[in-house]
């Protein structure tokens, strides 16, 4: 656990680290940073002096340096468009986002191990396939589609949910549960897919030699087992829901994040856009690592619980 | 997959009656109709639809906003217009066609420099495969919409920069698992033939590695256009994809984000269009996963999670 929380958090530095780069190396290779906030028949004294205090008249390699060492520090100046730090900016936004986040990810690991679990447990044909069709629409249909048709038949023709805005937990359910169709329909299928696997183990069939109940087998032995690779798609899917967020928010008007960097990206204002990419990394880094301590602390349950098992056996 | 199926071919029973044999292979024709026709008739549409509809452009003022066929409208229009009298039917056709164009070209271009990269990687090891490795790991702690917003906001929107976004994202799907492959197979005694024989590198790679990944390359491949198909809607929705005034299927949804009131079909056909696309893409490629004669069992799971990471593409 120790190893891969290192490598996780070095991963973490170094992709910070290449995404600054990248982001110094496409600002200068774009044309004049101050093109972005200055009217443009500026005169020449006005851009200087702009040049100037954003330490842009210094070295290249200079600039690149003090660049690096402030991403690392989380300090990217002022916003271009008003005069609050980017990073504020970005951190006012962050507690709606998260909320959402959040949200999308009960949901879709709820829904999709309760359906996963249920049409693997129950024997039933119908019930199997009707998750699997499921699983297969839900990662058919863009986010913001399925968005936009919830605010179409849940606002505008039922009128029980608001269509935008963030008052409430009220305005978070249709942004969340389109956010979350597609984990969802991930988690259910390869609940189910892992649940069927695990069942023809050796493992499974000695614990039923032994004369476990079949709920205890399920308890103790099945679903830890299915559970981890359920944990590993929520953390490859970490990426998505960072990004999913951004999406949907759009849709819904929801104040977080991904409207912020949307319109600084339409106003190229490169300070918020550059804290917003090193905090969207950082969100993707923590969310990995929380499934990676959550699967081995999964991961170290049935072991302890079979040894007791073999014990009183 | 191969092995497997020949196990189960020469099990008794299943030898002795040549009718069941019969029966499996007519099943499988009959699943492999169902798998390819919602692709069919998604290819169908994209291909011949542009010179069967009408006109995706003509504005008509005074049949704006019509509603669909069974809704109050008339077999003029069957799906309705939009805010300017267009036909949204047409405008779909258009949209789908280059929809698919860029989900193949993107799908292409990753595969190109995936492949490569991950051949490099897994046959040659040492510091290629430490580079390539750790550009992988970097790329997938960036979802794809934050290189989207980066690019955009730097050099500005494109169909270039569309296709360097979906293709900076997409190629990290072939690269894992080629590279794997490759990396079990630089083992094999048949490369090691082929190296005592002095071929160089470049001819091992892509005459004997190269076979034996393509079925898996096949496979991301199918999966791949269905994401990049998603995240081109994704990206032109939120504008900052395909330039306004190209005709695509994410740009219609967006029109019709604006009428929620009084257009509900404006956005609701297109994204039927796209799930049509993503589910006939994702059937076909679970259909030649298998069939695949060299995908092993044990694979298929993990590269579902890995690809499902990219589809990180999907994953982000």
């Amino acid at each position: 656990m120790i190893v891969s929380l290192v490598r996780r958090i070095a991963i973490l530095t170094l992709t910070v680290f290449a995404a600054s780069t990248a982001i110094f190396a496409l600002v200068h290779l774009s044309g004049d940073p101050t093109d972005g906030f200055l009217a443009p028949g500026a005169a020449p004294a006005v851009r200087d002096a702009a040049r100037e205090r954003l330490g842009l008249d210094r070295p290249i390699a200079v600039q690149y340096g003090q660049f690096v060492a402030r991403t690392f520090a989380g300090d990217f100046g002022d916003s271009w468009r008003n005069r609050q730090p980017a990073m504020d900016a970005v951190l006012d936004r962050l507690p709606a986002t998260l909320r959402l986040a959040a949200a999308a990810i009960v949901i879709s690991v709820v829904l999709g191990l309760t359906l996963g679990v249920m049409s693997a447990w129950l024997k039933a044909g119908t019930l199997r396939l009707g998750v699997r069709l499921l699983a297969m629409l839900g990662q058919a249909f863009p986010a913001f589609w399925l968005g936009l048709l919830g605010i179409m038949v849940f606002a505008v023709q039922l009128r029980w949910l608001p269509a935008s805005g963030s008052d409430g937990w009220r305005s978070l359910i249709l942004p969340a549960f389109s956010l979350a169709a597609y984990p969802g329909s991930l988690i259910a299928r390869m609940t189910q897919t892992s649940l069927l696997d695990v069942a023809t183990r050796p493992y499974i069939t000695h614990a039923h030699a032994k004369g476990l109940g079949p709920a205890a087998i399920w308890l103790r032995h099945s679903l830890p087992n299915a559970l981890l690779p359920t944990l590993g798609i929520v953390g490859v899917q970490a990426g998505f829901l960072v990004g999913g967020t951004i999406v949907v928010e759009s849709v819904f008007a929801y104040p977080g994040l991904g409207r912020l960097a949307l319109q600084a990206a339409s106003e190229r204002d490169l300070p918020v856009i550059q804290a917003f990419v090193v905090v969207a990394i950082v969100l993707v880094a923590l969310v990995n690592i929380v499934v990676d301590v959550t699967a081995t602390l999964i991961d170290s349950v049935p072991r302890g619980a079979s040894l007791a098992a073999v014990n009183r056996g | 997959m191969g092995e497997a199926s020949r196990f189960v071919e020469v099990t008794p029973g299943r030898e002795q009656s040549g009718s069941g044999v019969r029966r499996d292979q007519r099943r499988g024709h009959w699943s492999a109709a169902g798998t390819l026709l919602p692709l069919g008739i998604f290819m169908a549409v994209a291909i011949f639809g542009p010179w069967l509809g009408g006109d995706a452009i003509g504005q008509d003022l005074a049949n704006r906003l019509q509603a669909p066929v069974g809704f109050g409208g008339q077999w003029g229009h069957p799906l309705g217009t939009d805010s300017l009298g267009r036909d949204l039917l047409a405008r779909i056709l258009a949209g789908a066609r280059l929809s698919l164009i860029i989900g193949l070209a993107a799908a292409s271009i990753s595969a190109a420099v995936g492949v490569t990269l991950g051949l490099l990687a897994g046959a040659r090891g040492g510091w290629i495969d430490t580079v390539v490795t750790a550009i992988v790991e970097l790329s997938l702690a960036i979802p794809t919409i934050v290189i989207g917003i980066v690019l955009v906001a730097t050099l500005g929107q494109s169909l270039p920069n569309l296709l360097a976004i979906l293709v900076i994202s997409g190629w990290i799907g072939y690269a894992r698992v080629v590279r794997l492959q490759a990396r079990n197979l630089v083992h094999a005694d048949f490369i090691t033939a082929a190296i005592a024989t002095g071929a160089p590198a470049g001819r091992i790679a892509f005459t004997h590695l190269l076979p034996n990944v393509w079925p898996q390359v096949v496979v991301i491949f199918c999966q791949q256009v269905a994401a990049v198909m998603v995240w081109e809607a994704s990206l032109t929705f939120l504008g900052i994809g395909l330039p306004i005034e190209r005709i695509s299927l994410g740009g219609l949804i967006r029109e019709g984000q604006d009428h929620v009131f009084d257009g509900w079909w404006i956005a609701f056909f297109p994204g039927l269009a796209i799930a049509l696309a993503v589910i006939g893409f994702n059937l076909l490629a679970d259909w030649l996963q298998g069939r695949g004669g060299y995908l092993r069992r044990s694979t298929r799971f993990t590269d579902r999670v890995a690809t499902s990471a990219r589809s990180g593409l999907n994953g982000g």
